[in-house]
């Protein structure tokens, strides 16, 4: 029961308002046809799951419907940075 | 005082001012064991127990990182069936059901396994065509099942809400006679004690900090209470596997959820079964004690903070009173959130890994605890004999690469 | 009794009121407490406990109390398990004892036993499995507390939402001077003040007998807060009987007010709900929660009439009642002498026995025994006397020896009928824990503090061990200024000093654990569970020394109090026996609730039609006008069919299907999703998404497009509409309309956000009907002038604008049916004015409306899958015999497509689509019956079975494994008789096509 920054509409609201979207980075490989069996389950099956600060996709599912990426501790749920597709997230 | 339990033995303790010897004696960790079980959990100490009792190994240490059984053992509503729809899936929950049978009495120890029956309901003409269709395939696979009417459902429970005045009117539901609930601390104390009987040393408070890998073997864990070498490792943490499999440098098809829980303050017996709706998410039963132990819908986002968002428990709440308006005035004591490891699948990873002599029980999701003796039964053998036993097979991590996922999502056997 | 002489603060004298007690009349006032009437009218037991059957009363005034469990009124007000405590007095009220103490008990009975029943029995006996199946269910019957309601709750709950700059839960000296400090030095901040109680003051009230002050102070409080309240109502709440019970991240506080326990809300003026769940974000927490007494620890201290020293001041104090008049006030800390002096003023006769030895304290004993009160130091009570109620204490020479007790001596008798206990304070520090904060043992005040420092929380007054009420007043005006420093609304803060000795006002001794107490039996700790020492000691002697480990073994704390009184001396008793410090062995977890929340309460108005949103087409009222039933399908309600007087539903299916197959039927598609998708790069993405190629198609036309996931998996299916080359509008099924637009919406934002794409959901601006049938296109031809409909024009999978009946449409001439079809696609709001008019000008060829179940028959005979029903998930276009809409050759990967060449993918038993056929033409198969191997095995199910009208014979769909090499081979369905096992259908494998198997009906017979 956190509150979320939404980068675009630029408000912090309830978590209600929004839907987890799973794993941030995880990048469709740019040619599936061409990597193994394993590349590809690597990409549609397996996450890091990491225990920490974590960086995941949220979406603003009953507000502006964008989504974007949220880096928040898995521990203790405290959301540490927010940031748009595309966005500088290295600091 | 001896330590097998008896009325003869109670009788004895009675007169003696209950002199008993300690069923999960305390041990000092040895410097290296045949196997180690990484989490004291029901799966772990199941899995250790069989590996003794039937893999001739006994030179074994479980480490657990806080208390056993303090997991996911203890935060579920503690449901046993054994309905599911794919014949891997009903293999694997039967084999663990027939197992619960008979496990007080293996385990010399009343793990209070209650066969009052489950009823999954269904809300929808697609839930009927479903549940026929899981009914049949149990039926044909040996398991007990039945289609039942809401006529019938009513006459079996009749404080629940048959009417149309829900918004989702139960139309029917499949009903596993054989299906109940246990005690969850006893599962896990049972399991321990008959394990450490058999000479396995049961280690608390020793948190795994890392795993040793040689040459693509695995030699040993580094843990708080130092190192404990061994050339084979049984990986049974849950919510926590990819923590572990991190140590080794593994990556698992997993995510760790919350999945909350609560129960009612205790009244006098007037719920007499299980009752299971994945359509509305609410799944109740009511303890030996009392209490309505309801169990709650999965949270979306991964965390290992074990608590979700009170909306989830609101919602369920909401679902209860659908099938039950009589709960209305009853009071939630206390609510709580595990961790669960959830598979793409909705089936677990019983399996060897690319690492030599380690392997991984996880991915139970929520339905873990049904499991419990099946799980360590399989996973114990799979371990002796560096070969996946034959009901474990399906469940190998190879799934996901050669895509013969089971795919349980596939009908209304999901949850719990 | 009641005691004249008190001016009791909580009740009006003047208002007596009647209510009825284990079924017997009783007279107490407006203000009372149900418990305090009781001990008034000297009615005191209530209860049998758990374990023992043990009779019991009163042990607290507050939410802590573990006995006075009752059950109040009846029928659709019955409420079980409510504290006595918690249960304000109203006139006419009507309870009952969750249990019975006035029966005959069994387990009281089997006494004797009680030594070959410790805890953990019942893991060790019944072991047999059928021997535990037999007595399982006798067992049940003993437990629990009061009887479940059997009626429908009559009253209802309302959630409402807070954001506030300040919450400050409690209401005692510490929150009120909280709550007014902020409010005095802020103007705008929004500030919420909650307490459990129906009037601010907390134990405040106890101190007015002694401390004029205490009276003074608390009379202006109120009245500055209420004014607070008045005047500034915009930004300054006060909830009374108001609970803050859980506490979740980021300061978000659940708070239950109640505004009726058990009194008929019609009756009175005030609110229309029975509770309200408040959901508060603060941003800034004050917690004043102060803080709980616990008991002394000696044989037989549950016996009814032993209570909590400040509990007993409390009845005394605030209503003028009390239950004995030979009191012994016994405890390790000094406010037992408080006790004491408040029952000599109103003559009751009380004797101090002090735990600890003459010296640091001898001050306050030697001021007591001054006043005329008999004072013990150095003793300790051994055992307590008496058959249902307390009538006397074995006393003996209690020393403090190096780190532990020992009790020296012979032990001499005292009577009395009235046994006050202080074993010292436990902050109540359960909310604080929600989120994850450990409390911290304080060895001067012998009490788990908050944890010291928390992110926009503070805490005062007793919670942090602030004891004496002007201490913790000025502690929470010091916290209350941090709070306005850290919301930036003051710059500097000149925090006042307390008292000496505040951080242990009252000189809580060490807890008193010696053996040869614990070792005793009847000691308890958990008066609701009957847990006691000796069950702890046993817990850790079988190896479970974990505190989880002892809580779960004892089950200490499971009650409906959670251990508030208890648990402490639990854990001092397992530091004891375990030769540890208290930080060693830790406290158990503190989760919510705090105190019980209604299960109405928890779920607001999300009962019946309001559980779940109920989605209708703007149509639907002439559906319910033409008798439909519906079929409950995502959230919408849709027609299932339309019986005519008399008829089944398979009758009516029977004359729908047979209407749009012959003449003319209609249906109402409108919940069909829609998703508008534009933008240059609008085919691109389609191509992306769907299965099949979208670069060609041209604007006027339609193609329909198979959806799958990355695992290869079908999951979704629909008829997209090329409206311009930058513009598409996608249909998606009725119940995957939410999840597709989202994960489009996924891929456009996090994959490929350069393309130059566009999604809107768009599902209810459009109304659906479709007219089915040979006679549809003249239907159309009547009802709209402006487009050509002729064959060769407006060819099947092409769309044209048009002015239907006078409203502006787009006519898609698609079919899900196979017949000649066309569907008219007008803004929402005037799709029942179409409907209507399409029924009427249909009447010429007998149209006939149409719901779902027909639908799916006539999709069935063309073996159009639906998707969902027909796959599972595990399906991909291979397994459906749909490899004709894959385009492998697209230049972009499309979604699903790497997954299709994995090995178990293309493997040849694989569950494909086929149809069945029975042997006897006349048996419908049941949907999810199997088809068996000559081994008996599963290899396949039925997804979709029908009475075809057309063909007079049963058709079903179905997945069987390698199935589509063996069509035209005969199996064996089986299915599940009424409970009597399985009965076998022979049937043939054939194409799932079954009806019009070369598509010529799609273009009409004129």
């Amino acid at each position: 029961m956190f509150l979320i920054h939404c980068p675009y509409c630029n408000e912090e609201r309830e978590q209600e308002e929004f839907s987890p979207a799973g794993e941030a980075f995880i990048a469709r490989p740019e040619a599936p046809e061409d990597i193994s069996d394993e590349a590809w389950a690597d990409y549609v099956f397996y996450r890091t799951n990491h225990k920490g600060d974590h960086w995941e996709q949220w979406v603003h599912s009953n507000g502006c419907r964008k989504y974007f990426m949220v880096e928040r501790s898995t521990i203790t749920h405290e959301i540490l940075k927010v940031a748009a597709f595309g966005a500088d997230i290295s600091e | 005082m001896q330590k097998k339990y008896s009325w003869y033995s109670l009788l004895k303790a009675g007169l003696s001012g209950q002199d008993w010897d300690q069923a999960i004696p305390l041990v000092e960790p040895k410097s290296k064991y045949d196997v180690i079980i990484i989490g004291g959990g029901g799966h772990g100490l199941a899995t250790a127990y069989y590996l003794a009792k039937e893999c001739g190994i006994t030179n074994i240490a479980v480490v657990e990182k806080g208390y056993i059984g303090g997991g996911n053992t203890a935060r579920n509503t503690t449901i046993i069936r054994s309905n599911y729809l794919r014949d891997e899936a009903s293999s694997l929950y039967e084999h663990s059901m027939q197992l619960w049978e008979g496990i007080s009495e293996d385990l010399n120890f009343n793990v209070m396994f209650s066969q009052r029956g489950v009823y999954n309901l269904g809300h929808t003409l697609q839930d009927m065509r479903d549940i026929e269709r899981r009914v049949n395939a149990n039926m044909l696979n040996g398991v007990d099942a039945q289609v039942v009417t809401a006529k019938e459902i009513k006459e079996q429970i009749p404080i629940i809400n048959t009417s149309q005045n829900a918004r989702y009117p139960i139309m029917g539901s499949s009903y596993q006679p054989r299906g109940g609930v246990a005690r969850h601390d006893g599962v896990a104390w049972g399991f321990a004690r008959a394990a450490a009987m058999l000479g396995v040393d049961i280690i608390q408070d020793c948190e795994v900090i890392g795993i040793e890998v040689e040459e693509g073997r695995v030699k040993g864990v580094n843990t708080t209470r130092g190192d404990i070498m061994a050339d084979r490792i049984g990986c049974v943490s849950a919510g926590h596997s990819s923590v572990i499999a991190k140590m080794a440098g593994l990556r698992l098809p997993v995510e760790s959820h919350p999945l909350q829980a609560f129960v009612s303050e205790a009244m006098k017996p007037v719920l007499h079964t299980v009752v299971m709706s994945n359509a509305v998410h609410g799944y109740i039963s009511q303890s030996d004690k009392g209490d309505l132990v309801i169990g709650a819908g999965i949270d979306g986002y991964s965390s290992y903070a074990q608590r979700g968002a009170s909306r989830i428990i609101e919602h369920s709440a909401a679902a209860i009173l659908e099938m039950f308006p009589i709960f209305s005035r009853v009071r939630m004591n206390r609510q709580w959130g595990g961790i669960v490891d959830v598979c793409p699948d909705a089936c677990p990873i019983i399996s060897p890994t690319k690492i030599q002599g380690l392997y991984f029980n996880c991915g139970w999701g929520t339905g873990g605890f049904k499991a419990t003796p099946g799980s360590g039964h399989v996973f114990a053998h799979t371990i002796a004999q560096d070969k996946q036993h034959p009901l474990a097979k399906p469940f190998h991590l190879d799934r996901f690469t050669t895509g013969a996922l089971i795919d349980e999502h596939g009908a209304a056997g999901v949850a719990h | 009794m009641r005691v004249e002489q008190i001016t009791s603060h909580q009740i009006d004298r003047s208002k007596p009121l009647t209510f009825i007690f284990n079924n017997k009349k009783y007279k107490g006032f407006e203000g009372d407490t149900l418990a305090s009437a009781l001990i008034a009218n000297d009615a005191l037991l209530f209860a049998r406990s758990f374990k023992y059957g043990r009779k019991r009363g009163l042990m607290a005034a507050g939410v802590e109390e573990p006995n006075a469990l009752v059950s109040l009124e009846m029928g659709g007000r019955y409420t079980p398990n409510l504290k006595a405590t918690e249960i304000p007095l109203y006139d006419g009220l009507s309870a009952k004892s969750a249990t019975n103490p006035h029966s005959f008990d069994l387990r009281a009975f089997i006494k004797p036993l009680h030594r070959f029943m410790p805890a953990g029995f019942y893991y060790k006996t019944f072991i047999k499995q059928a021997v535990w199946a037999k007595v399982e269910d006798s067992l049940r019957a003993l437990s629990g507390f009061s009887e479940a309601p059997t009626q429908e709750d009559v009253d209802v709950y309302d959630h409402v939402h807070h954001h506030a700059e300040v919450l400050i839960v409690g209401g005692g000296a510490a929150g009120m001077s909280a709550a007014l400090e902020v409010l005095k030095n802020s103007d705008s901040e929004r500030v919420i003040l909650v307490d459990e109680r129906a009037r601010l003051g907390g134990e405040l009230f106890n101190e007015f007998a002694s401390d004029e002050a205490a009276a003074i102070w608390h009379e202006e409080g109120v009245a500055d807060l209420c004014g607070f309240a008045k005047e500034q109502s915009d930004r300054f709440t006060m909830l009374t009987r108001a609970t803050a019970y859980a506490w979740h991240d980021q300061n978000y506080v659940e708070v239950l007010e109640t505004h009726a326990t058990g009194e008929n809300l019609s009756l009175t003026n005030g609110s229309q709900v029975r509770k309200t769940l408040h959901k508060i974000r603060a941003k800034k927490v004050i917690l004043a929660t102060g803080a709980h007494e616990r008991p002394m620890l000696f044989e037989a201290n549950d016996l009814t009439n032993i209570m909590l020293s400040q509990s007993v001041r409390r009845y005394l104090n605030e209503f003028g009642a009390v239950s004995g008049k030979k009191v012994v006030v016994y405890g390790n800390n000094d406010s037992i002498y408080q006790t004491a002096q408040d029952l000599h003023r109103c003559n009751i006769s009380c004797t101090v026995i002090d735990v600890r030895s003459a010296g640091a304290t001898n001050s306050i004993a030697d001021k007591t025994r001054q006043g005329g009160i008999k004072v013990m130091q150095g003793y300790a009570i051994v055992k307590a006397h008496g058959s249902d109620k307390v009538d006397g204490i074995d006393v003996a020479l209690a020393v403090r020896q190096g780190v532990s007790w020992e009790v020296i001596g012979e032990s001499e008798s005292l009577s009395c009928d009235l046994l006050a206990t202080s074993g010292g304070f436990n902050p109540v520090v359960h909310l604080d824990c929600h989120t994850g904060a450990k409390a911290t043992f304080d060895e001067v005040s012998q009490a788990f503090l908050p944890q010291k420092e928390r992110p926009n929380r503070q805490t005062c007054g007793a919670v942090s061990g602030v004891g004496a009420w002007h201490d913790a007043v000025i502690d929470a005006k010091n916290k209350a200024q941090l709070t306005l420093q850290s919301l930036g609304v003051v710059s500097e803060v000149n925090n006042a000093e307390l008292g000496e000795n505040h951080s242990n006002y009252y000189n809580v001794g060490e807890f008193f654990t010696p053996a040869a107490i614990i070792e005793r039996p009847k000691v308890f700790l958990d008066l609701q569970n009957d847990v006691t020492t000796l069950d702890v000691a046993l817990s850790i002697r079988e190896g479970y020394r974990s505190i989880e480990h002892i809580k779960r073994y004892t089950a200490m704390g499971f009650g409906t109090d959670q251990g508030k009184t208890g648990n402490i001396n639990g854990i001092a008793v397992a530091a004891a026996i375990l030769g540890k410090t208290m930080p060693e062995v830790g406290t158990t977890t503190f989760r919510p609730a705090y105190t019980g929340v209604d299960f109405g309460a928890l779920a607001g108005r999300e009962n019946g039609g309001l559980f779940d949103p109920q989605r209708y087409t703007t149509i639907h009222d002439s559906h319910v006008a033409k008798g439909a039933e519906f079929e409950v399908v995502g959230q919408w309600y849709r027609p299932w069919y339309y019986p005519k007087t008399g008829e089944n539903i398979h009758q009516a299916v029977h004359r729908e299907c047979l209407a749009a197959r012959t003449s003319l039927g209609m249906m109402d598609a409108s919940t069909l999703g829609k998703i508008d998708v534009q933008g240059p790069d609008a085919r691109e993405f389609l191509s992306r998404v769907y299965t099949n190629a979208w670069m060609k198609l041209a604007p006027g036309s339609c193609r329909y497009g198979l959806m799958c996931n990355e695992k290869g998996m079908i999951i979704d299916d629909g008829v997209s509409t090329c409206i311009g080359d930058n513009h598409f509008i996608m249909t998606t099924t009725t119940g995957g309309a939410a999840s597709v637009y989202s994960t489009l919406e996924m891929w456009l934002q996090t994959e490929w956000n350069h393309l130059d794409v566009h999604l809107n959901s768009v599902t209810d601006h459009y109304s659906t009907i479709a007219v089915v049938g040979p006679n549809a296109r003249n239907l159309m031809k009547l009802l709209c002038q402006d487009v050509d409909f002729d064959r060769e024009s407006f060819k099947f999978m092409q769309w044209r604008p048009g002015i239907v009946c006078g409203v502006s449409a787009r006519i898609m001439r698609i079919s899900f049916s196979g017949e000649l079809a066309y569907e008219i696609n007008v803004e929402a709001n005037y799709g029942r004015y179409i409907w209507d008019q399409v029924a009427t000008v249909g009447e010429k060829w007998n149209i006939t409306p149409y719901g779902t179940e027909s639908m799916h028959v006539l999709r069935a005979e063309k073996g159009y899958i639906i998707v969902g029903q027909d796959t599972d998930g595990s399906m991909t276009p291979a397994d459906v015999n749909m490899n004709w809409i894959v385009a492998n050759n697209k230049p972009f990967s499309f979604i699903g497509q790497r997954s299709f060449s994995i090995a178990a993918l293309s493997a040849e038993n694989r569950f494909q689509l086929i149809g069945l056929l029975t042997k006897d033409a006349s048996v419908v198969i049941p949907e999810g019956a199997h088809i068996i191997d000559n081994g008996g095995k599963s290899v396949g199910y039925v997804t979709s079975s029908y009475f075809s009208p057309m063909l007079g014979r049963s058709i079903a769909m179905a997945q069987m494994q390698g199935g589509l090499s063996k069509v035209g081979e005969t199996t064996i369905v089986k299915i599940v008789q009424e409970k009597q096992g399985l009965k076998e259908i022979p049937c043939e494998i054939s194409s799932s096509v079954f009806y019009d198997i070369n598509g010529e009906r799609v273009d009409g017979n004129d």
